[in-house]
């Protein structure tokens, strides 16, 4: 978990030279509760993790709960966390952490 | 007479049409098709969900007796396809892994080297690699070395529907290598598909040319005739072709001939 991010993280904006509103990508969260679990959190209490490559921050959830928050239907979904593939029945018991990376995948028509 | 089986990996296959899942105006029309054609083997693509489209399981339209091909489109480098193929598999889409390495934005020609890098990796860790190339020779005796299934020469770029135009590179390959050769990208029509089986591909796999056609399910019938044909005009073995003509019925015996031969 962390406080407002003063510096942006390397990488975290298009343009790490600029000072820009989405070189914060912590601070538009964190001005609005975030209700999960029928629970209110505070964005202050919130984590920032990487979500097929875009920062997001969210309240202290599971993949569980991060799949339904979001209303992906789990039998089309793939999920990688930090490069390790997580099975469905594994959603439920992990939560997710500050730095996490996650990768929402599905399979799609291709040649 | 045995059965014409193509065997990839721990896979036999008699029907020798792969197809793909792309550019379907509905995903409703996938099992048409491979009912339609009886093909056996068809390609999926992975993807990052795309979170303002309603998405769905493309894997339910594909019934439980064809063999996923998943692809690794989107990889520009041996690490991004080996990173795709190991996600697919531990998805549960089986062993087999089209590699598919591309960085030319235009023509979509894959990366040859970066093709051959992830080849041995993934043949290394039991994958079955089908690799998506140019048609070099020395290349795919290397993936043939490097442990592939099978080598995959583009006949044209993808989904140009132009045919055969790398035909004797293809043919090279077809002359030279151990491994299966399977003519992947650019057939458009029924017809090119069987001059590729003619000339002794082992199999082909078509997209576009289905998926895009006015009836899909009809076009999937259409290709795999094509192909039965052309396999077993191949396995028949063609007939020379000659410059001159070379009379199919008798020079003797005409009936005004004269005692003088006129």
């Amino acid at each position: 978990m962390n406080l407002i991010r003063l510096i942006p993280a390397k990488g975290s904006g298009k343009d790490d030279d600029l000072w820009t509103a989405s070189s914060f990508p912590a601070i538009k969260p964190l001005a609005l509760p975030q209700r999960t679990s029928g629970f209110f959190y505070w964005g202050i209490t919130g984590m920032d993790i990487l979500i097929n490559g875009q920062p997001q921050t969210y309240p202290p959830c599971t993949i569980a709960e991060l799949v339904a928050g979001r209303g992906l239907s789990p039998e089309a979904l793939v999920v990688e966390l930090n490069g390790t593939i997580i099975r469905q029945e594994q959603w439920p018991t992990i939560r997710l952490k500050d730095h996490d990376a996650l990768e929402l995948l599905s399979f799609v028509g291709g040649g | 007479m045995t059965e014409d089986l193509l065997r990839l990996g721990n896979v036999s296959f008699s029907n020798r049409l792969f197809t793909g899942t792309g550019k379907f105006a509905a995903n409703a029309l996938i099992p048409k098709m491979l009912a339609a054609s009886g093909s056996q083997m068809i390609t999926v693509a992975l993807r990052r969900i795309d979170s303002t489209a309603r998405s769905e399981n493309i894997l339910a339209y594909i019934p439980k007796g064809v063999t996923l091909l998943p692809n690794t489109s989107g990889a520009r480098n041996a690490e991004q396809a080996v990173r795709i193929a190991r996600i697919a598999r531990e998805a549960g889409c089986g062993d087999f892994i089209k590699i598919e390495v591309i960085t030319d934005m235009k023509y979509l020609m894959p990366d040859n080297i970066e093709t051959l890098r992830a080849t041995e990796i993934l043949a290394k860790e039991g994958f079955i690699v089908l690799p998506y190339v140019l048609p070099d020779l020395p290349l795919a005796k290397r993936l043939e070395s490097a442990g592939a299934a099978a080598v995959m020469p583009l006949g044209a770029p993808i989904g140009s529907n132009r045919g055969l135009e790398t035909q004797s590179l293809i043919a090279l390959l077809i002359e030279n290598c151990q491994v299966p050769v399977i003519v992947d990208a650019g057939i458009g029509r029924p017809s090119q598909a069987a001059a590729a089986m003619e000339m002794g591909a082992d199999a082909v796999l078509v997209n576009t040319a289905i998926a895009t056609a006015n009836d899909p399910e009809a076009m999937g019938a259409a290709f795999s005739l094509a192909v039965r044909a052309g396999r077993a005009a191949y396995l028949a073995e063609l007939a020379e072709p000659s410059t001159a003509a070379r009379a199919s019925s008798p020079l003797t015996g005409f009936l005004h001939e004269n005692q003088f031969g006129l």
